[in-house]
């Protein structure tokens, strides 16, 4: 197995950060599509595996278009949702039912315009995958907990007047129900991802299955829940150490004065500033925990062309202790250290990865096609990650 | 000479090659494969990014791929193609002291831009779009502050005919422009928990004018009421409403755009950089419609002091009624306001500036009130910028 390394550097990708931001204030913003252009093919540019690098082909041009499109409709969003409630609830509607579409244009699309070794990737999953995957799934499982939630309480608990068996039986249901809602989520959208990529002719495969990624999830909400519980056990003593028992009982009281103007007590703001500083830090750690997890197994279960394979060494603390170290420069630094960040950040998940390909890469060719670059500038636009995927 | 690897159109096997050229043509010699030889104007070049791997892309669709990024750009260097738009951005990249100037251009550009061109630019296109825009952000708002938020006012029917026919004979006709909307005066209760009330007066673009009964009552004066009533009118006539939308709409493009590709900073960028924003931008209105109402008062006679009053005593009855909630209401809202009764003709500066005293960043609203002051006790009906005591 050989890793992937990335030859880019905090200090040059910082210079082509600054010109693009640069760039992009002087033009209005009409340089932005050729801005996200220099930073794809800067990063995608300097990932190598086994000394070929990988590239980014769209043109700024092509983007351009579709990026005014979304600019016209984002700001007719944004302007409308002010001036009108009605529309700030139906315009997220409706684009719900576009989501999938553009999703599936994006995947296609960004996936058409990179290459490595001057062969192509490729994207053949269908349209109605798409709209299983991004809408059927997510909002019909929705739909169903809710059902059997009313049923539940509904037949046992008012036909049969068992009240009380009725709603313990649904809290569990309901308990169980957000990490296993997250598992199927996540296992339907990277099969279908991964099923539906290709590179030149060859296809990329998996076979994932719910019950491990229940498991990931279970133990994510398992691990965040203690590490809140422990920080809490220790913000409280420090609380009752430092300001002691009274004050710590009229803190409800407290917060009633300060949302009257009344000037805050600091131990006191310093607790609450506490609070929530250690909520985020765990929310982080749990996120870097699922993203670690998450790609082990999916990486160790994809294959291209059945020969080769795929591996991921990403490890939740070292990924989490990047992301704080991200997030202190970046502060202290009053984001100027972004570039930096950034390049840390993405060197570390990409040498994460490991390829196996007994056979060597050779032999594969690109397939012909042309896609429009509309899609993907639209889920630019409208902030859109890929949710749930691992890579 | 510059060395590489020659990839077939389209295929993931190479072999190492070199490129010669000379004179205006190209030679390259793949190893073990063939030898191509053409003019260097059917060469198509990448432009140059960082030190990313080069692509020179030959007539037949294959593509030479070298990491001798510098032998390109000399071999290249008299050939158009790597000159152009992306070659000034690639010179640019490469300069530190440049990328560094960038940073304060960059600074200053987004300073002056949020500090000046922002509110001036909403304020003119405010003004630009027709009465109806302004007017089609009322919509429903009436009916749903009613809804959530606002009781039937309290006070007699009578009394709320007086204050109204004084609205509508003495204010409105202060304001007499031709895109003037149509003034209206509407009188609600604001509860707060379970027997107090929020004194305020708000304005919606169309015009309409909403004072809670708790402001009435603790208005001492006619003077007091009138000038409110301005201050708001003045919002309604500077259409702020409007620039709002429109200085919120830019604030949230502009950070989406800068950090588009870490969503959880936007997140963060958007909520706590629009929230000090728009904190700013209001209390430019702020001042904007005090101008407005100190300017009109002048004219009908109405004390600029009246304005200050009025509005410490709200501040202060907002305070005094949410700290307290075990004491005896009734009781206090009666003996309050007595311990204030200041009458406006004797306003000294310290109760004129005390409700703006005790908002530091407002000593731009004391100083105006202060002018407006003394240019009512020298009995003038205009108040030029100069007469600063």
């Amino acid at each position: 197995m050989k890793a992937l390394e990335f030859n880019g550097s905090g200090t040059e990708y910082f210079k082509i950060w600054i010109v693009n931001i640069l760039l992009t204030i002087v033009t209005l913003g009409i340089y932005h599509p050729w801005a996200k252009v220099r930073n794809r093919r800067y990063f995608y540019g300097n990932t190598e595996l086994d000394n070929a690098n990988f590239e980014y082909h769209a043109t700024g041009k092509q983007l351009f278009f579709s990026y005014v499109i979304a600019m016209i409709l984002f700001l007719a969003y944004v302007v409308l949702s002010q001036v009108s409630i009605v529309f700030s609830v139906a315009f997220p509607l409706i684009f719900i039912f576009v989501l999938p579409w553009i999703l599936w244009r994006s995947i296609k699309f960004n996936l058409r315009m990179s290459s490595y070794r001057n062969v192509r990737f490729g994207f053949d999953g269908s349209l109605g995958g798409a709209y299983a995957t991004f809408l059927g799934y997510p909002v019909g499982l929705f739909i169903a907990f809710i059902i059997v939630m009313a049923v539940i309480v509904g037949l046992i608990g008012s036909v049969m007047g068992m009240m009380t068996p009725a709603i313990i039986l649904a809290s569990i249901l309901g308990l169980f129900f957000y990490p296993a809602y997250f598992a199927m989520i996540n296992k339907i959208s990277n099969m279908y991802f991964i099923n539906g990529a290709q590179f030149g002719q060859g296809d990329f495969s998996t076979e994932l299955n719910f019950k491990t990624f229940f498991g990931i999830a279970m133990k994510g909400m398992g691990l965040g829940l203690l590490l809140s519980f422990l920080a809490m056990i220790v913000i409280g003593i420090i609380a009752y150490l430092t300001i002691g028992l009274e004050q710590i009982a009229m803190m409800g009281e407290q917060i009633q004065q300060m949302e009257e103007g009344a000037e805050p007590d600091g131990m006191f703001l310093a607790l609450i500033f506490g609070v929530y500083a250690v909520l985020i830090l765990v929310s982080i750690y749990v996120a870097a925990y699922f993203k670690a997890r998450h790609r082990t197994y999916v990486f160790g279960e994809t294959s291209l062309d059945n020969s080769i394979n795929f591996e991921s060494t990403l490890r939740a603390n070292k990924l989490f202790g990047i992301i704080m170290t991200n997030l202190l420069l970046m502060i202290v630094t009053l984001g100027l250290a972004y570039p930096w960040a950034v390049v840390r950040l993405y060197r570390y998940s990409i040498e994460s990865i490991n390829v196996g390909a007994p056979d060597g890469l050779d032999g594969y060719m690109s397939k012909a096609g042309n896609e429009g670059a509309l899609g993907e500038e639209l889920g630019d636009a409208f902030d859109i990650d890929v949710g749930g995927i691992a890579f | 000479m510059i060395d590489g690897k020659l990839y077939l159109a389209g295929r993931s096997d190479f072999s190492p090659a070199k490129l010669y050229l000379q004179a205006g043509g190209f030679q390259l010699h793949a190893e073990g494969n063939h030898t191509v030889t053409g003019s260097i104007d059917q060469l198509r070049v990448a432009n140059r990014l960082g030190n990313i791997a080069r692509k020179i892309t030959l007539p037949d669709g294959s593509v030479f791929e070298t990491k001798d990024n510098d032998a390109v750009d000399t071999a290249f260097a008299n050939n158009n193609q790597s000159s152009g738009f992306m070659g000034f951005v690639h010179m640019l990249e490469r300069n530190m002291a440049l990328a560094i100037f960038s940073i304060f251009i960059t600074a200053g550009v987004l300073f002056a831009s949020f500090k000046w061109g922002l509110p001036a630019a909403s304020h003119v296109v405010a003004h630009a779009l027709p009465a109806s825009a302004n007017q089609a952000l009322s919509g429903n708002v009436l009916a749903f502050l009613d809804k959530y938020f606002l009781d039937e006012s309290q006070l007699d029917e009578q009394q709320q005919e007086k204050i109204r026919q004084h609205f509508i004979d003495r204010i409105v006709p202060l304001y007499l422009a031709e895109d003037a909307p149509e003034f209206k005066l509407h009188f609600r209760l604001w509860p707060l928990g379970e027997d107090g009330s929020i004194p305020n007066a708000l304005a919606l673009p169309s015009g309409d004018i909403v004072v809670t009964d708790r402001f009435i009552e603790l208005a001492q004066y006619q003077d007091e009421i009138d000038i409110v009533l301005l201050h708001e009118m003045g919002h309604v006539v500077e259409r702020h409403s409007l620039q709002q939308v429109i200085e919120g709409s830019a604030i949230i493009i502009v950070v989406s755009m800068a950090f588009g590709d870490v969503s959880w900073l936007a997140d963060m960028g958007v909520g706590v950089g629009s929230f000090f924003i728009s904190s700013f931008y209001s209390r430019s209105h702020e001042t904007e419609a005090d101008q407005f109402a100190y300017e009109h008062s002048l004219h009908a006679g109405i004390n600029p002091a009246s304005l200050g009053l009025i509005l410490t005593r709200m501040e202060q009855d907002m305070l005094f009624d949410g700290s307290d909630s075990s004491s005896d209401k009734t009781n206090n809202k009666k003996s309050k306001p007595d311990t204030e009764a200041t009458d406006p003709n004797e306003a000294n500066d310290e109760s004129l500036s005390g409700y703006f005293s005790t908002h530091p960043s407002s000593a731009e609203r004391t100083a105006m009130g202060k002018r407006f002051q003394t240019c009512f006790e020298q009995g003038l009906t205009v108040c030029p910028e100069t007469n600063f005591k």
